[in-house]
């Protein structure tokens, strides 16, 4: 007697068979109404496969199991079953198990893990596409900087030679005029760069000892001028208490006072900027500094105050600016591991204040540690120039050969600059990293390693460039030089530069 | 008339879009929702060729697998035609084709063998052409499932391929 079981087990199996023209001689119908007479190949696609199953010894018996085939009928009623095909003397025994259900829950475990794999993946790749993307925006600022910034380079530094010669009062005004517009292209450029640069990852805060009153006093000397021929009180106050020599990035310190005074001055037409630092507290080698910057301007809405520190937003889009000041300010204030807060009220002025903590600079900071060398007197060195760029060229012969201790030799290329190495004694290379050919890396890396004679082999060299690709000082001394200045320079920045070397040199 | 009948399997891993390729073919539906597919589906479509035979298409449907020696080998059994199909957007699901189409041909080496890059709506044409160029892929088509982009050109060329 069957049970109970065995009845349901009949009800989830079907056995056909069919002929070898693949006509249906027998079909129990407990799961599909196929009937006697009727073709296999008619009831589904799927039994087509019976053809290619059938050996050429139509005696030896045959079987062939298909799990997991997806099976309906007219009324698209789906059954999931595994079926097994017996194949012998040109007749087919198929038996159709329905598994439908241990299936469908089986398909929901590997819904799941295929889902999430397949986010992981997809997500994989949507993160490669933007880093891409990121990296491609930033090789393009990288390098259209480059390009505005060498003639940028030139104008600055001719006009920095023009001011010196003898002029009236308009060319005064006039030359004032071209130095603020071209400080101003350079800022504009300088944010752009350094958004991106902070945006990559690829920014790096120097470490270098400075004094912050010198700092505090430089800032307050560029900026009384405007914000005074603005009518405006520039209220300026250092913490007595603070302890001054500091070891950190005071470009980078610089450039944070330097932006939000700026922003001040957009802001407030009448009243008062004030600008202050102050002590905080900090133990032993660390220093903890307050520095304010608040304004009597239009203030800042509560809604705007996020705003204001993203990137390309303006307040007021009559006002000249790039718009990312203030995003370069908090972006560095983070990376100095500070705090910066707002406090402002729309129409009574707004109050900047930045927290960091300064490491103090030892006690035995030399002379050379803060950027003071002073050549032998009457002594001369010959430096070799390597610039493909004639007037950048032009303009560091001309800054070098004003101060009076130095020959100077020019030449276009690398190679023109290893056969002049070769054949004269220099003191100092000065070479561009981009030149034609051989760049500047490869020719600090030859002097470096192809040369016995140690007057070639140690020569120092300090690289210049416009190219503002991330870590380009790094680069640059792992080629094998000696330092590193950034186009567009000071004649103080590229002197100073020249005067180390040449110290440090005649000190080895 | 000549009547021809052939089966065509689509293999590759997993949310590639192979049951997407098989829904427009068969149906021109698609849908966003992905669900994933159990064992195997099959149908057919048939159509007439410029030479008047008339060619029934079996189209297997497989569950995906990311390597096809670990699939169920009985679905593989009598295929005249492979499409293998690899999802653009993953690198995971073409990284080692290569190795998969050699297993491929050398189990069914009778067997017409496509090679199809799927979900090309999801990113441009130029960056699939790059990446792909970078990972040494070599495809036959790009295709998009959800916009239809190419596969009528697929299928059409493997009946091609399968009635000369």
């Amino acid at each position: 007697m069957e049970n109970e079981n065995q009845k349901k087990f009949y009800k989830k199996v079907q056995l056909v068979t069919v002929d070898d023209s693949g006509k249906i001689i027998y079909s129990d119908a407990n799961l599909f109404k196929w009937k006697e007479g009727e073709s296999i190949y008619e009831a589904h696609p799927f039994f087509s496969i019976i053809d290619s199953l059938k050996d050429e010894d139509h005696a030896k018996e045959h079987e062939f199991t298909f799990p997991c085939v997806h099976l309906n009928e007219d009324d698209n009623s789906q059954r999931i079953c595994d079926i097994t095909f017996t194949i012998c003397l040109g007749e087919t025994n198929i038996v159709i198990f329905d598994y439908t259900q241990a299936y469908v829950e089986l398909n929901k475990i590997s819904q799941e893990r295929n889902e999430s794999i397949i986010k992981a993946q997809e997500l994989e790749f949507t993160n490669r596409l933007l880093i891409e993307k990121e990296n491609f925006k930033n090789d393009f600022i990288a390098s259209i900087n480059h390009e505005l910034t060498t003639p940028l380079t030139s104008i600055k530094g001719f006009l920095e030679l023009l001011e010196k010669t003898k002029l009236d009062y308009e060319q005064e005004e006039l030359i004032k005029i071209i130095r603020t517009e071209s400080d101003h292209l350079q800022n504009i450029f300088g944010d752009m760069f350094d958004i991106s640069r902070i945006e990559s990852g690829g920014f790096k805060l120097e470490k270098e000892p400075f004094d912050l009153k010198e700092l505090f006093e430089t800032i307050v000397n560029s900026n009384r001028g405007p914000i005074e021929n603005q009518a405006l009180d520039f209220i300026t106050e250092i913490d007595g208490k603070l302890n001054t020599e500091l070891v950190g990035d005071k470009t980078r310190l610089y450039q944070i006072i330097s932006n939000l005074l700026n922003n001040a001055l957009k802001y407030t037409d009448e009243g008062f900027i004030k600008f202050s630092i102050e002590r905080l507290g900090g133990k032993n080698k660390r220093q903890q500094v307050a520095i304010v910057i608040e304004d009597s301007g239009i203030g800042i809405s509560d809604e705007d105050k996020q705003a204001v520190f993203e990137p390309f937003s303006q307040l007021n889009p009559n006002i000249k600016g790039s718009g990312l000041g203030l995003n370069i300010v908090r972006s560095l204030v983070s990376l100095m591991d500070g705090e910066i807060d707002l406090d402002s009220k729309l129409g009574e002025g707004s109050k900047f204040t930045i927290r960091l903590g300064l490491k103090n600079a030892s006690d035995e900071n030399s002379e050379e540690e803060k950027g003071n060398y002073i050549l032998p007197e009457g002594e001369k060195f010959r430096i070799l120039i390597v610039e493909n760029q004639l007037n950048t060229q032009y303009l560091i012969l001309k800054i070098l050969l004003a101060q009076g201790n130095f020959f100077v030799d020019a030449v276009s290329s690398a190679e023109a600059a290893i056969r002049a190495i070769e054949n004269r004694n220099y003191q100092l290379i000065i070479s561009d990293i981009k030149l034609e050919e051989m760049s500047g890396f490869q020719l600090a890396q030859r002097v470096r390693n192809h040369y016995g004679d140690k007057a070639i082999k140690d020569l120092p060299i300090l690289g210049i460039s416009a190219l503002r690709a991330p870590n380009i000082t790094n680069k640059a001394i792992a080629s094998g030089m000696d330092a590193f200045l950034s186009k567009p320079f000071s004649e103080k920045q590229l002197l100073q530069k020249v005067n180390r070397l040449l110290y440090l040199g005649l000190s080895n | 008339m000549i009547k021809l009948s052939k089966k065509i399997a689509l293999v590759g891993s997993f949310g590639v879009g192979k049951t997407s390729l098989f829904r427009r073919f068969i149906d021109n539906e698609f849908s966003t929702d992905y669900k994933s597919t159990l064992g195997v589906q099959i149908q057919k479509k048939v159509i007439t060729m410029d030479n008047g035979t008339e060619l029934t298409m079996i189209l297997w449907d497989t569950e995906g697998h990311e390597n096809i020696s670990e699939g169920r080998s009985s679905y593989l059994l009598g295929s005249h035609a492979f499409v293998y199909v690899f999802d653009i957007t993953r690198v995971d699901t073409y990284k080692d084709i290569n190795d998969q189409l050699v297993f491929l041909k050398k189990h069914y080496p009778k067997a017409i063998i496509k090679v199809v890059g799927n979900k090309l709506d999801a990113v441009s044409k130029k960056k699939v052409v790059e990446t792909l160029q970078e990972n040494k892929v070599n495809y036959d088509y790009l295709t998009s499932a959800k916009t239809g982009e190419y596969v009528e050109e697929l299928f059409a060329d493997i009946a091609v391929d399968l009635t000369t």
